[in-house]
């Protein structure tokens, strides 16, 4: 199918409406990127989201958009309360796959006679892998239930973490609507001993150093200084978020036969938003997205503890503070101002990450002035930034921004390119170190799999839909 | 492609497409694809089995059905799958036994996690007297 795209600007490309979609599409990507989009489905993913009932406002990818299956990777969508859907496939199996950064009272230098034991005692202290979970925790039932509803602060609760943390989360780390009625056994039996685990793929765990800073205002704010460590922690809901959705698009592809929804593709299959599917899975939904910001509040203790047996600390010394936690797979409820009227609207962000300006209520008191903390994760061999979010980002973008490098390579180029390399050995000689659970992981995971994020960053910035604080450089990397 | 299953090129994912020539031979075609993604080719014997009954509105969503049955039983079981049989298929409906063995470090190794079986682009139709199947998986 060729996609007719039209180039706004040097990073806006507008898909005109045609055949059944109801609106238009809207790419924010910088030339060279459209002319990778072109070779892949990722554009026809962008042009099928604007078919769904219910859509307001273009159907959008950010730059680090890519091929996903139902919604593109990068996208975002939002829905009117009243005419809209929701859309499992629009969230992902991975909701509220996310990304918490850390700072710490620690300059790189101090660090680096211990790196090889951190790096070490991370990777046997937090499961990694394929299936990975604790064998000495296991959720009762009773207790697994309590996570679906309070989240991180369940978390908090059991000392993993301390109360005034949970301001520096997204939702404040509970999704509020949570009904762990709605969450299937068989999700609850795969998340019972998976809390705390990071899992595989793309998720890891990743001690990095500030290596620039663009916005020294923003960046004092933000308690980020050149040199500093910092720890990325990118996980999600686990089997348990996978079975929630599964389970929910077998319920959402009769509920789009029953509503008589046409769907160009399967995958996003959706009910109305004032339908009983839509409320059950909404429900569902919150439940897993709180068990993946419990599983990253967790993760964080964990981190924390390590860091204070390797370096021989106490908490008072490191300090590590959570900076921020961000969704990046998710469907909320959000009021948006639409032509000069207040809108109560579902907000699909799948590969997104929202990105509220300066000022919003919605956002920790000492980030009012410089906006939400964007956490942009690169690949594990070059960097990550921080970004903020804008007023840009929220009258076009419905606050969002992008989540990620967005790969570039497919898995089997990857492993082909990779094929009679050491890539960890090559990380190395860098002076990154890498633990791996899985071999074929780091492979395809390698650098070169991805776009370079610093690449995206600047598309961001240039549209104003963030604005870049900081740099990351990575220097141990655990790998699922 | 001839007869037998082949692993599809994605960005971020992955799919398997498989050919046979009955509608039960393409679904355990797909599961071996399936196995080959999870386990890569490490062996496994059949010292384990489960009996599997499922029943779905329609084809497609019966064959993603099956597979996320196998991705379940393997991940929540620790096992490797070694083989499947699709004993009956009728409309919507199968029964199937699989069998493996528990996930050993020092002869099987995983080579990838997949999250879910997706109906992105999902096909299951006989064309030309052959049966062709397709899915994506999310990694």
């Amino acid at each position: 199918m060729a996609i007719k795209v039209q180039q706004l600007d040097s990073c806006r490309w507008r898909i005109p409406r045609e055949g059944a979609m109801r609106t238009d599409g809207l790419v924010f990507a910088s030339p060279a990127m459209m002319q990778d989009l072109r070779r892949e489905q990722a554009l026809e993913q962008v042009c099928n989201v604007a078919t769904l009932p219910g859509i307001v406002g273009p159907s959008m990818a950010m730059p680090d958009i890519h091929w996903g299956y139902g919604f593109p990777i990068g996208g975002v969508a939002a829905f009117d309360a009243e005419q809209g859907i929701v859309s499992p496939g629009g969230v992902g199996y991975d909701i509220n796959c996310g990304v918490r950064l850390l700072r710490s009272n620690l300059k790189a230098e101090e660090i680096h006679p211990h790196l090889d034991r951190l790096a070490d005692a991370l990777f046997r202290n937090i499961p990694a892998g394929v299936g990975s979970h604790h064998s000495d925790f296991k959720l009762s039932i009773a207790e697994e239930r309590s996570v679906l509803t309070k989240g991180a602060a369940w978390a908090v609760e059991k000392g993993f973490g301390n109360d005034n943390e949970l301001e520096y989360i997204e939702n404040h780390g509970t999704i509020a609507g949570a009904d762990s009625e709605k969450v299937s056994e068989r999700a609850l039996e795969r998340g019972r001993s998976q809390l705390g685990t990071l899992g595989s793929g793309n998720h890891f765990l990743e001690i990095q150093q500030v290596e620039a800073i663009y916005d020294e205002d923003a960046a004092a704010v933000l308690g980020l200084y050149p040199g500093q460590v910092t720890v990325s922690i990118h996980t999600g809901s686990r089997g348990l978020g996978y079975q929630v959705c599964d389970d929910y698009l077998k319920i959402m592809l009769k509920a789009a036969r029953k509503y008589g929804i046409i769907l160009p593709d399967r995958q996003l299959c959706c009910a109305p938003l004032q339908s009983d599917e839509a409320r059950d899975y909404m429900a569902a939904m919150a439940c897993a997205a709180n068990y993946a910001f419990a599983n990253r509040q967790m993760i964080t203790s964990h981190v924390r503890e390590t860091f204070e047996e390797i370096l021989g600390k106490g908490s008072a010394d490191l300090r590590m503070a959570t900076i921020y936690d961000v969704c990046h797979n998710i469907a909320k409820w959000e009021t948006h101002r639409i032509s000069g009227q207040e809108r109560k609207l579902c907000v699909h962000r799948k590969g997104a990450t929202r990105a509220f300006p300066p000022g919003h209520k919605e956002i920790p008191a000492v980030y009012q002035p410089i906006g939400q903390p964007v956490l942009i994760p690169g690949d594990m061999g070059r960097y990550s930034y921080v970004l903020t979010g804008t007023a840009g980002a929220y009258e076009e973008t419905f606050g969002s921004s992008c989540h990620g490098a967005g790969r570039v390579l497919s898995r089997h180029a990857a492993k082909k390119s990779a094929r009679g390399r050491d890539i960890i050995g090559d990380l190395a000689k860098q002076g990154i170190l890498v633990r791996a659970a899985g071999r074929a992981t780091v492979a395809e995971e390698m650098p070169e799999a991805y776009k370079d994020v610093a690449d995206v960053v600047q598309v961001i910035e240039r549209a104003g839909i963030g604005r870049i604080v900081a740099r990351l450089k990575p220097m141990a990397v655990v790998k699922g | 492609m001839n007869k037998g299953y082949r692993l599809l090129e994605h960005t971020a994912d992955m799919g398997i497409e498989a050919r046979a020539e009955s509608c039960p031979k393409v679904l355990e075609e797909m599961a071996r694809g399936l196995t080959m993604v999870l386990f890569g080719d490490s062996p496994a014997s059949a010292s384990i089995a489960k009996k599997v009954h499922l029943r779905e509105d329609n084809s497609v969503e019966l064959m993603v059905a099956w597979l996320n049955e196998i991705l379940y039983w393997c991940e929540q079981n620790n096992l490797v799958l070694a083989a499947s049989r699709i004993d009956t298929l009728e409309e919507g409906e199968l029964w199937a036994t699989l069998s493996g063995e528990t996930f050993d470090q020092k002869r099987h190794h995983i080579e990838r996690q997949v999250k879910a079986i997706t109906y992105y682009q999902a096909c299951l139709e006989e064309t030309s007297g052959a049966w062709h199947a397709r899915v994506y998986v999310d990694l």
